[in-house]
Order: structure tokens, then C-alpha cells, then sequence
């Protein structure tokens, strides 16, 4: 089963920003989108999610159409300040929430929080938290739908080296437990080559690349995309690190 | 244990049903102040006027205890009707403001600010500057003509808004431009009118409970009640609303749809108040405002005690209008202002929690 992208296009006015991609993101494994500023990765995830019209065709486990098991987290951190944690996150099940909060979506905000590390702020308003906390409040309420699809926009932005490993521990984990279909944007080149399964590398709207972040984080590539010169180690425990070294 | 379901750093893990717990103990008991208060205010407000009546008396009458025939007269056919319409006026008024701030996302937004009590003005002067001309007689003509123009200020708001995809900030502006809209036929409208209609005009626009009647209170209970259930209905798509639009849409809410439902609520909640009471300003801008430091913005508890906020602070100017200057009936719509403006800046500088 898999999550197919055929042809996605995204129009702003008269500005394509996302032309013709097609991909397919498998469950049980984590996509990463890369790319540079504007090059179309949050547009194309707004697509996915159903936020933004699109031409093209969208396919899930054979449906089409958006999924209907989506947890989404966007980039924008901003939400109100007078509602707590504890109530964002319930939010994340919003179709089964009546006016009585019953035990069982309790018990999942109360699973998701633990998981996060974040339990202890679940009683505070969202507009006291930091950004990086915050992010951590909207990934548990992307999670707590328990999705199949989980479209996650540059989920690691605000956190600090000790939460991105976390986070990105968790989502990568969750995505082969659970089988989900994981697409994150990311910018951060290392947590990509560690974390995703594939790596679809956009520039201009468009795919540039395809393929395990080893055939897709290359020199070339690098230097091609985001015009920086770098090195591509390979650590003692295996792992793939860029260096960048210098401006082309 | 598979590695999903580890802790990264396993604390807090009751601290979740202890803040949910705490959050609704908090919103329960908010409510149930407000209630209090808003019942003694109710009380208080058929006990004040020319003949000042023992509280006690006054809950004997109401309660239907037998109690002298006057004081029976007092208290039923002059006094309860207009401290129940204070209420139900305040509760819509208050519930349309909360409303109005949550699909707009912004804390000026209520039907005074955004034009719809504007509109309701412009109607009700347009029938009293037409006056003998109309076929209907002007004491229906002017509640019947400022609903209808209070719902056509809402369907402006919302379509010339909507142009730009229902944002609120389109909303908003237009909202804005269509207040001063009507303020500008409502003053061209006043230029042209005899003196006797400019004076009407200028005492339907202070609001004023006095026109308050068992029938027209029965109308507005009614159409309080009506909305109710459609705002259960949507309690929860509401507050996540409150996270912004996009996200609210990946939660799975039609925000377009849940806003033009919501609009209808409100055109129906103001237009109806308004009709019957006249401009009342401070109402449906400050009400949610107390709710929201009292209770949060979980829509369960907001909504409410936005409701019953209003109910008490109408309540309250109603009281006020009366003890001003014994003997005489100040206009509400500038008794809310006067004490409710100094009362709510305090209310702002005390508290230290953020809300906006």
C-alpha cells in the first residue's frame, strides 16, 4: 500500500510553484522533502493535506482523493493563548470529541504527551510555551488521530539538538511499528540521511531527484540545488554526514 | 515495550487528567458565578426604580408568593419584563460578540464594531424618517426594518468578505468599511429629518430597555434558545478554529461552511436584540473578553459564560440607568460604556495572564 502523487500541480494566481510531481511515499517507511527556500515542499504537503487546491490526482491504499487518517503539522507555530495543552491536543481528534470528553480520547492525550516527554505541560496555556515546546504540543496532536498518513512540515525546526534527535527517533520508530506513510519536509540535511527512508529532492517545483538519501544527497546534488560545496562523510558506526565547505 | 511507545522522558504522565480535571472545575465554577450574580442582578434590578421594593418581596412576587396587589403589578407587568430583556439582550448580544471573535480571530470584532448594529440603526432611522409613508405601523416597522438591515449588514460582511476565500481578515475589513457605511446614511438620514424623527432616531440609537414587553422577550428567548443546539453542534470545530484556518481545515473543519453557519447565528442573536432595544455597544465587545480570562477558550465553557457575562453586565448597566439620576431612565447604550469601560480596563491591567 502507498500514498500516490501523480502529476500535482499548485498555482498560486499565475505562479506555479509545484508542477507535475509525481511520487509514492510507501507505508513503513519515512519520505523526506528537500529542497531550497521556495522550491515548493511546503506547497506540495499543503496539497496532500487538502488545504490548498491542486491539479492532478492524489491516491491512498487504492482510494482516491485526501486521506481521511491524516495527521498534519504545519510550519506556522502561532495558535491561541488561552487554550491549554491538554485541549490543543484534543483538537487532534476532533470528529470523535462530544461535549463530554470521554476517557478513551483522554487516554490517548494522555499516551501522546507521555511518549513526548511533555506530560508535565499539559495543564499550561499554549501562549506560555516556547516554540520549540509548541511544536512538541502539535506533533502530539498530529499523532493523537492516530493517522495513517502523517504529513509533518518541518516538524524539527524549533527544538533544541536533544529534542530533534528525540522527535525524530519517535517519528521514524512509530512510522515502522505502526506502518504509517511519514512525509516530512525537512532542512536539515544530516537528520535527513539519518532518519528517511527515501529523499525527494525538489528545486523550482519540480523533482530534481529521487532515491535513498544515498543516491540523492551527493555532491552534485548539493552543489546543483543549493549552490554549496560539500563534503559527504561516512562516520566509523556507518552513518553519512555532509560538511558544507563553501559557497559555489 | 516496542520503541514507539517508549518515553522520552517519562514525567507528567497525571498531570494530564489533573489539568483537564482542573480546566473544567474551572469552567464550571465560572458558570456557576456567573448565574449567581446574574440571578441576583435580575433581583436587584426589579427591586431598583421610583418605588424602591425589598429584594425579598420582589423574590416572593416573582416566586409567586402571594404579595400585595401593587408590588404583584410593579414587579410583572412593569419591572421583571424589562430586567428579563436586559438579560436575554445581554446573553445574545454576548454570545454573538464571543461568536464573532472566534470565527474572526480577533478580539474587536463584535456586531457593534463590525457594522451590524450600524445596519440595524440605519433600518430602524430609514422607517422613521419614512414614517406615514409605510404601510405597516412604525412600531413594527422599525424592530422588523432594523432586523432586516442588521441581516443584510451580516450577508455584506460575509459575501463582500468572502471574496477573498472567507479569510478573516477580509471579514474583518469589511466588516469595518460596511460600519461606516451605514454610520454615514444614518447621519445623512438624521441631516434630512424633521426635528421630531432626528430626535427619535438619536433616542432609538442610545438604546433603550423601556421598549422591553412580554412579547418581544418571548421573541428573543426564542431565538436565543433556537441557537443553542446549532452551536453545540459546533462546539468543538469552534475552538479549532481558534488555531487559524489551515489548521483548523487539517483537523478536518469546512471553515468556509462552519463560518457561514456561524454568521446566520449572529445575524439572528444581534439582529433581534438590536431590533427590540435599540444600539447597545459594549455588550457584545467586552463580555467574551471576561469569559475568555475566566474560562479559557475551550468553546464548551467560552460560549456560555460569554452568554451569561452579558446577561450580567446588562443586568448591571440596567440597574445603573435606573439609580443614575432617581426619577428618570438613563439610556442603556451610554450606561454600558460609562461604567463598563472603566470596569473592564481595570479588569485588563490586573490580570497577568495573556490572552492575545
Amino acid at each position: 500500500m502507498s500514498l500516490i502523487l501523480d502529476n500535482i500541480c499548485v498555482q498560486y494566481g499565475r505562479r506555479t510553484v509545484v508542477q507535475n510531481i509525481s511520487l509514492e511515499a510507501q507505508f513503513g517507511r519515512v519520505l523526506a522533502l528537500v529542497g531550497p527556500n521556495g522550491s515548493g515542499k511546503t506547497s506540495l504537503i499543503k496539497a496532500v493535506a487538502g488545504l490548498i487546491p491542486f491539479g492532478g490526482r492524489i491516491a491512498f491504499a487504492g482510494s482516491m482523493g485526501r486521506p481521511d487518517a491524516l495527521g498534519y503539522m504545519p510550519q506556522d507555530q502561532q495558535g491561541p493563548l488561552a487554550l491549554s495543552v491538554v485541549e490543543v491536543v484534543l483538537l487532534g481528534r476532533l470528529e470523535r470529541l462530544h461535549m463530554r470528553v470521554r476517557d478513551e480520547d483522554l487516554d490517548a492525550v494522555r499516551g501522546v504527551l507521555h511518549r513526548l516527554g511533555i506530560g508535565h505541560l499539559a495543564g499550561r496555556d499554549l501562549g506560555e510555551l516556547s516554540g520549540g515546546q509548541r511544536q512538541l504540543v502539535y506533533l502530539a496532536q498530529a499523532l493523537v488521530s492516530e493517522p495513517r498518513v502523517l504529513l509533518l512540515d518541518e516538524p524539527i525546526s524549533a527544538l533544541d539538538i536533544n529534542h530533534q534527535l528525540e522527535v525524530l527517533e519517535l517519528v521514524a520508530a512509530m512510522t515502522r511499528e505502526r506502518q504509517l506513510c511519514t512525509v516530512m519536509v525537512l532542512h536539515d540535511l544530516q537528520a535527513t540521511a539519518r532518519y528517511a527512508d527515501d529523499v525527494v529532492l525538489l528545486s523550482g517545483g519540480s523533482v530534481l531527484a529521487s532515491g535513498t538519501p544515498e543516491e540523492v544527497l551527493t555532491q552534485e546534488s548539493m552543489r546543483r540545488v543549493f549552490g554549496v560545496d560539500m563534503e559527504v562523510l561516512t562516520t566509523s558506526s556507518g552513518r553519512r554526514v555532509l560538511v558544507p565547505l563553501a559557497l559555489v | 515495550m516496542d520503541a514507539a511507545s517508549q518515553t522520552l522522558n517519562p514525567t507528567g504522565k497525571d498531570a494530564v487528567s489533573a489539568a483537564y480535571r482542573a480546566a473544567a472545575n474551572r469552567r464550571w465554577w465560572a458558570l456557576l458565578c456567573a448565574l449567581v450574580v446574574m440571578v441576583v442582578g435580575v433581583l436587584v434590578d426589579t427591586a431598583t426604580g421610583p418605588a424602591m421594593l425589598p429584594i425579598g418581596l420582589v423574590a416572593q412576587a416573582v416566586l409567586g408568593a402571594p404579595v400585595d396587589e401593587s408590588v404583584q403589578a410593579i414587579v410583572w407587568s412593569i419591572r421583571l419584563p424589562v430586567a428579563l430583556t436586559a438579560l436575554v439582550v445581554g446573553a445574545s448580544l454576548g454570545l454573538s460578540g464571543a461568536i464573532m471573535q472566534t470565527i474572526l480571530n480577533n478580539p474587536l470584532a463584535s456586531s457593534y464594531t463590525l457594522g451590524i448594529s450600524a445596519g440595524a440603526g440605519f433600518g430602524a432611522a430609514l422607517v422613521i424618517v419614512l414614517g406615514a409613508a409605510l404601510p405597516v405601523p412604525e412600531a413594527y416597522a422599525i424592530p422588523l426594518n432594523a432586523m432586516l438591515f442588521a441581516g443584510l449588514a451580516c450577508g455584506g460582511v460575509y459575501v463582500i468578505g468572502g471574496a477573498r476565500r472567507a479569510s478573516a481578515e477580509g471579514l474583518v475589513l469589511a466588516g469595518i468599511a460596511l460600519l461606516f457605511l451605514f454610520q454615514a446614511l444614518t447621519s445623512l438620514l438624521q441631516m434630512v429629518a424633521s426635528p421630531e424623527s432626528l430626535q427619535q432616531i438619536v433616542f432609538w440609537l442610545f438604546g433603550s430597555l423601556q421598549k422591553a414587553g412580554w412579547t418581544k422577550l418571548w421573541i428573543m428567548l426564542a431565538v436565543l434558545v433556537a441557537c443553542i443546539p446549532c452551536l453545540v453542534a459546533d462546539v468543538w470545530r469552534l475552538t479549532a478554529l481558534k488555531l487559524g484556518d489551515a489548521r483548523a481545515s487539517a483537523l478536518g473543519v469546512n471553515v468556509r461552511a462552519l463560518r457561514l453557519r456561524s454568521f446566520v447565528l449572529i445575524s439572528a442573536l444581534t439582529g433581534v436584540a438590536v431590533a427590540f432595544v435599540g444600539t447597545i455597544g459594549f455588550v457584545g465587545l467586552v463580555a467574551p473578553h471576561i469569559a475568555r480570562m475566566l474560562a479559557g477558550e475551550d468553546q464548551r465553557g467560552f460560549l456560555p459564560l460569554s452568554a451569561l457575562c452579558g446577561a450580567v453586565l446588562l443586568s448591571l448597566a440596567s440597574i445603573a440607568s435606573k439609580t443614575i439620576s432617581p426619577g428618570a431612565v438613563f439610556p442603556i447604550g451610554i450606561v454600558t460604556s460609562l461604567i463598563g469601560v472603566p470596569f473592564f480596563i481595570g479588569l485588563v491591567l490586573r490580570t497577568r495572564r495573556v490572552y492575545w
